[in-house]
């Protein structure tokens, strides 16, 4: 189980890792904080929507549309 | 009973039959010919309707929902081949030996196209998601393991099927088609496979997986029929027929833990 020092970091992974599992998580986490040029330990509330809206995009090919969008709303309205 | 474990629970009595009838033979050749005309026609009759409900639990019309109808459109040609299969053989008496290739082959070679259309969907879905891909090194390392695999197909079965001079072209076709059609599948199978594995023993890989290794059995399967049949070896009760009797129902199982994963997330959609 990993534990993040920012908080919204560690939510996304509490809600990503059951589904996608330890490693995948933190590197779904990593790929897509570097996409918006900001570290994981630097995630801020604004970032949540444009982050949950990248994460729909990778879910999506397991999930389908409906239900990557559950998740990426969970993510996007965690605060 | 999670609909899953139901149909563990069906496989392994699929299993268990076919090798009863297939090594003990009990009520002699035409039984064994009922059993194994008929179970190929069940597994992918489960297989369909699996699939089935699978296409119609996601929402939206989008490219993951397409790919599952890909694949169900595939395994709907499978089903309706093995049917006029079973027909031909047990109630028209054909001698399937002989008569190659039938009206059952060409619904077979038809339902490659929408099976290989549906893998690629959800391989290049992968790759556009933006996860991990895994190492390349990896994929350079299988690289030289798939070409030698090709190279076997090509020189221990492709070329001395184009070069024998009993076959007419149409048989010829048909014979080559078929492994041809399962390299086409293996790749994207092994590719679907290896990106499981990056994801360990999660919910969300799993129907990836099975879909997989079904895959996977199916050419075996092929490869090996292709061959015999060509040899002449190939008749009822081959064992080979576990390979697709067990590819069909993994393939089921892929199409439900994908409805049991959709219905984790909405549990009023059951």
């Amino acid at each position: 189980m990993s534990t993040y020092t920012n908080e919204y970091a560690q939510k996304i992974y509490e809600i990503l890792a059951p589904m996608v599992g330890d490693l995948m998580s933190k590197s779904i986490i990593k790929s897509n904080t570097a996409r918006l040029g900001i570290k994981e330990d630097s995630i801020k509330l604004s970032n949540l929507p444009i982050l949950a809206a990248e994460m729909k995009k990778g879910l999506t090919v397991f999930l389908g549309s409906g239900a990557a969008e559950i998740v990426s709303s969970r993510i996007a309205n965690m605060h | 009973m999670k609909k899953s474990k139901k149909l563990w629970l069906l496989l392994g009595i699929i299993v268990f039959i076919n090798l009863v009838f297939y090594l003990a033979h009990p009520g002699g050749d035409k039984v064994l010919q009922y059993i194994s005309d008929s179970l190929p026609v069940i597994c992918s009759g489960i297989s369909v309707y699996c699939l089935f409900k699978t296409v119609r639990k996601f929402q939206q019309w989008d490219f993951t929902k397409i790919s599952w109808l890909m694949i169900l459109s595939g395994i709907g040609f499978y089903f309706i081949a093995e049917i006029i299969y079973g027909v031909l053989e047990l109630f028209l008496q054909v001698n399937m030996d002989t008569a190659f290739p039938t009206v059952a082959d060409y619904f077979w070679a038809a339902g490659y196209i929408p099976v290989f259309a549906g893998l690629i969907m959800m391989f290049v879905g992968y790759l556009k998601s933006g996860l991990p891909v895994g190492h390349f090194k990896l994929y350079c390392c299988v690289a030289p393991f798939i070409l030698i695999i090709l190279s076997l197909v090509f020189y221990f079965l492709l070329i001395p099927i184009f070069k024998d001079p009993e076959s007419s072209g149409l048989v010829k076709f048909f014979y080559m088609f078929y492994p041809v059609g399962d390299l086409f599948i293996v790749i994207p199978a092994v590719l679907l496979m290896y990106i499981t594995h990056l994801f360990g023993r999660v919910a969300i890989s799993k129907p990836w997986k099975y879909l997989a290794f079904g895959f996977l059995l199916f050419t075996v399967a092929d490869l090996l029929y292709s061959y015999l049949d060509w040899l002449g070896k190939y008749g009822s009760g081959n064992p080979i027929d576990l390979g697709w009797n067990i590819g069909y129902i993994l393939i089921a199982l892929a199409a439900v833990y994908q409805v049991e994963l959709l219905e984790s997330f909405n549990g009023s959609e059951k």
